[in-house]
């Protein structure tokens, strides 16, 4: 029967190690892919952006309001950026129960016999002896794997950076 | 098995073994469907439509949790579903380039 150590050392501990460490890989991988996308569309669609609306009062006290053609800008531009997911922990527990037991058990019967007859007689004794020894064990196993993703920045060439360059001559003071 | 809509975590049967999300807070996600609107959907799974984005009404901006997300991404008709947030320095960088300078009063 093997024993308990044995059955501790049994735990597949470096496989679980190495299948979660693919499946957070794997999982990073699809996260990545969905915020690129994310990024792709939120580039590609445009929004017409007003940027000014004048608000006129006129002498009588009736309002009026006009407003600047509207510019079309991206998603993206505008500031509206694709949230990045991080795995920024991962746990394995392992718990085991491990439940032996033995039980002996020795059963003997005997039984005697003996005949008397005509000049004669005759004796027997039989002996029945059984021993029975029963090994039990129980093993119960549970794992738990715990992974904690939190948002983070993306990343920093993604969005495009606002440079302005005004090559208007200085006003002339 | 499907998280229940607006519950506080999602547990779902996979690779032979129980899955559960715990919910955090609700953040903005752009919801894409392949068809219609998806505004229905996006109320069914306990999330809030927040902004409509283009004339089709297949692209929205909606208000929920991850696990909501998740679950809404299983949908036949929802073709994406990804995280976003507003970056608000961008976006006042991009009015002042534009030359949008606020309240101005004569």
């Amino acid at each position: 029967m093997a024993s308990v150590g044995q059955e501790l050392l049994d735990v597949p501990l470096p496989e679980m190690v190495m299948k979660l460490g693919l499946g957070v890989a794997e999982a990073q991988r699809a996260l990545d892919e969905n915020s690129v996308e994310t990024a792709k569309l939120l580039a590609d669609t445009e929004v017409p952006l007003v940027l000014a609306i004048t608000q006129t009062i006129a002498a009588d006290g009736s309002v009026s309001f006009t407003q600047a053609p509207p510019v079309d800008v991206s998603l993206l531009q505008i500031g509206l950026m694709p949230t990045f997911y991080q795995f920024a922990e991962a746990t394995i527990e392992v718990t085991m129960d491990i439940k032996t037991t033995m039980s002996r058990e020795t059963n003997i019967k005997v039984s005697a016999k003996a005949k008397v007859g005509f000049a004669m007689w005759s004796a027997s004794v039989k002996t029945d002896v059984s021993h029975n020894r029963k090994f039990g064990k129980e093993v119960r196993g549970t794992s738990r794997m715990i992974t904690r993703m939190v948002p983070v920045p993306p990343p920093a060439r993604l969005e495009p950076v606002l440079n302005v360059v005004d090559n208007r001559p200085a006003p002339a003071g | 098995m499907r998280a229940s809509p607006g519950g506080p975590a999602g547990i779902y049967g996979k690779f032979g073994a129980t899955v559960e999300f715990q919910d955090g807070p609700p953040g903005l996600f752009l919801v894409v469907s392949a068809n219609g609107d998806p505004s229905a959907l996006v109320v069914v799974h306990g999330g809030q439509v927040a902004l409509r984005l283009n004339g089709s009404g297949a692209v929205v901006v909606a208000r929920m949790t991850l696990t909501q997300a998740l679950s809404l991404q299983r949908e036949r008709g929802i073709r994406m579903v990804g995280g976003i947030h507003m970056n608000l320095g961008r976006y006042q960088a991009l009015l002042a380039s534009l030359g949008a300078v606020g309240i101005n009063q004569e």
